[in-house]
């Protein structure tokens, strides 16, 4: 099983490495272990993370493709649908049998013929736009609705802090 | 008890081997008018289309010319139809169904395709904004059952079963709209030639040639009495409250799939070998697909070849590889390894899809691209997921930020080493593009 997971994954590895996605860089941080990514994600143009550049850490399960790898935000974040401890709460990444919202958005779920480099957009939409609805981080989904002034201040120096600047 | 999700479906067009008997005498007959009913429907059609929906005797007009064309229409409980009612809900046995139910009560199906406007207007479907997501959908159907008399015809089980087994999980969408719905039971029988209605894997014009081919279809349509949700429910709730109602006057059971599951069940199919079917338990969720299995090839076709299945077996691995190109190889080295190895290595066998624009992400084919399962799954997208509603933010910014490698190093220290370079590179563009910004700004 492993084997077929280390194929696929060194596929999607070279797939990102010639053709990658705008200002997307993903790949293992070690290729001793190459269940565990690391990419940078660079924030939308013309939203609140403009510029910014998130780390964030991908760790796939043995059965790959099968489930979804887990994804985890590095970088301080402060977004609706990211946990304080930087998970990420996003359809693409819950396997179709775990269903917290009701199944209609099963289209968007996990199944193989996702990827990371579909992840890796989802998560940028995600960025661009939060959903408030299913609130990961309750303090960040109240101020995306009733203060949208103060939260892209916060991002704005969540942005400069993701380029240590 | 439990109904597996194999009884749901109807896996052969023919019933039994009688009727392939009766079938080969009346082919000439059917053939002769299925061609008359053809053109008779392109008459229907077109009447259906320029008469308004308010003329009275447009309903009688139409229902005759459906009997024509081989449609027999067996409304019953009609007392049970309350008018005030903005929500109809039936199960869904055929691509036809919103057609019939829609001459006894004009109704309005909102469309949870994404077909081309042509296709959309000429089946009947009114577009409500799926395509922008659950919310903008839900607001416009909600205003339409304020503004409007014609009511909203859902079918929740999103896609068709064969009527004889369960009825899928219903989604929720048509029970977050109001508090009463109007359930309505539809079953499908053809006398003389018991050729299915639906079957696995057809396409929505096989279906609609097989019906001018059969001699008749006999519809029949039961009201059922409004329901209505208590304080207590939820949508979620509600839903389940209904299907268990309908199943119940249907002598079916409420099953647990939902239109995706059926989906991939199609999709399981296509990739086994029929004699294996029976024994495989379809609960099981197996995920092996053929993304790049072309729509209009039958997921039933048996007899699979070794090379179909390390064809498939590679796919797996790489869903972005044409098919043609692995087989090639394939026929060459005869190894699912060697194979996956050589187009690994070999750049200019993966035609990197230039044409697949970065925020785009079509990636690898979505698992709904067969057409029977197009419909009613795409449905209600979260906002994140969507693609169509959110590729607008990410066009690429003109200083583009792609970082691409000239090539994929053969050993891992050239790749963790192009990696690293990558990364510190994309990194010290944002920071420069950031600090100009700023600069500007002030």
């Amino acid at each position: 099983m492993a084997g077929s997971a280390l194929k696929r994954l060194m596929a999607e590895y070279k797939q990102l490495t010639v053709n990658p996605p705008e200002g997307i860089i993903a790949g293992p941080v070690n290729e001793e272990n190459f269940f565990e990514w690391e990419a940078l994600i660079t924030g939308p143009e013309g939203t609140c993370f403009e510029g910014g550049v998130f780390q964030t850490e991908l760790k796939f399960p043995t059965d790959y493709p099968l489930n979804p790898p887990k994804m985890r935000f590095k970088t301080e974040m402060f977004h609706p649908n990211i946990y304080a401890d930087g998970r990420v709460c996003i359809s693409i990444l819950h396997a179709p049998g775990d269903d917290p919202m009701g199944y209609e958005s099963s289209a968007e779920r996990w199944s193989p013929v996702q990827s990371v480099e579909k992840i890796l957009l989802s998560v940028i939409s995600m960025l661009a736009e939060p959903n408030d609805e299913s609130g990961a981080n309750v303090d960040a989904s109240k101020m995306w609705r009733d203060d949208r002034e103060k939260f892209y201040r916060i991002a704005g120096e969540l942005v400069r802090k993701s380029l240590s600047l | 008890m439990a109904v597996e999700i194999a009884q749901l479906f109807s896996h052969r067009r023919l019933g039994d081997s009688k009727t392939a008997v009766l079938l080969a005498l009346y082919f000439p007959i059917g053939l002769i008018l299925a061609v008359l009913r053809l053109f008779i429907g392109l008459h229907v059609f077109i009447i259906a289309c320029i008469l308004p929906v308010q003329v009275p005797f447009r309903r009688v007009l139409l229902r005759t010319l459906y009997t024509v064309l081989g449609f027999i229409v067996y409304p019953s409980n009609l007392q049970h139809r309350n008018q005030n009612v903005k929500v109809i809900v039936a199960n869904h046995v055929s691509v036809l169904d919103h057609v019939i139910i829609g001459l006894i009560f004009p109704s309005v199906v909102p469309n949870v395709w994404s077909l081309p406007p042509f296709l959309n207007w000429a089946l009947g479907y009114t577009n409500m904004g799926a395509s922008q997501g659950r919310q903008v959908f839900l607001d416009a159907v909600r205003k339409h059952c304020q503004h409007n008399t014609r009511p909203v015809l859902a079918f929740p089980e999103g896609a068709m079963t064969n009527g004889k087994a369960g009825l899928l999980k219903f989604s929720t969408w048509a029970f977050a709209l109001e508090r009463d719905v109007q359930p309505i039971t539809v079953t499908i029988s053809r006398p003389l030639i018991n050729m299915k209605a639906e079957v696995l894997g057809s396409s929505l014009w096989q279906d609609l040639l097989w019906f001018l081919f059969v001699p008749f279809t006999v519809y029949r349509v039961k009201v059922l009495p409004v329901e209505k949700r208590s304080d207590f429910e939820n949508a979620d709730e509600f839903s389940r409250g209904v299907q268990q109602i309908m199943a119940n006057e249907m002598r079916l059971t409420p099953t647990p799939f939902t239109s995706a599951d059926k989906a991939e069940y199609v999709k399981k199919l296509g990739v086994q070998p029929p004699r294996e079917r029976s024994t495989q338990r379809p609960q099981v969720r197996q995920t092996t697909n053929a993304p790049s299995r072309s729509s209009g090839e039958s997921p039933r076709s048996s007899g699979e070849s070794p090379l179909d299945r390390m064809i498939k077996q590679v796919q797996e691995v790489m869903p972005n590889i044409p098919r043609h190109i692995i087989k090639h190889d394939l026929e060459t080295t005869n190894s699912v390894d060697a194979t996956i190895f050589n187009i690994l290595e070999n750049e200019t066998a993966i035609p990197i899809p230039a044409e697949e624009v970065p925020g785009t992400s079509t990636g690898p084919a979505t698992p709904l691209s067969t057409p029977q399962s197009l419909p009613h799954n795409t449905f209600c997208v979260t906002s994140q997921g969507n693609d169509s509603s959110s590729s607008t933010l990410l066009t690429p910014s003109p200083a583009s930020t792609k970082f691409a490698a000239d090539k994929f190093g053969s050993s891992s220290k050239e790749r963790q080493m192009s990696l690293q370079d990558r990364k510190a590179a994309l990194l010290a563009n944002a920071r420069k593009r950031f600090t100009e910004k700023s600069q500007v700004e002030n």
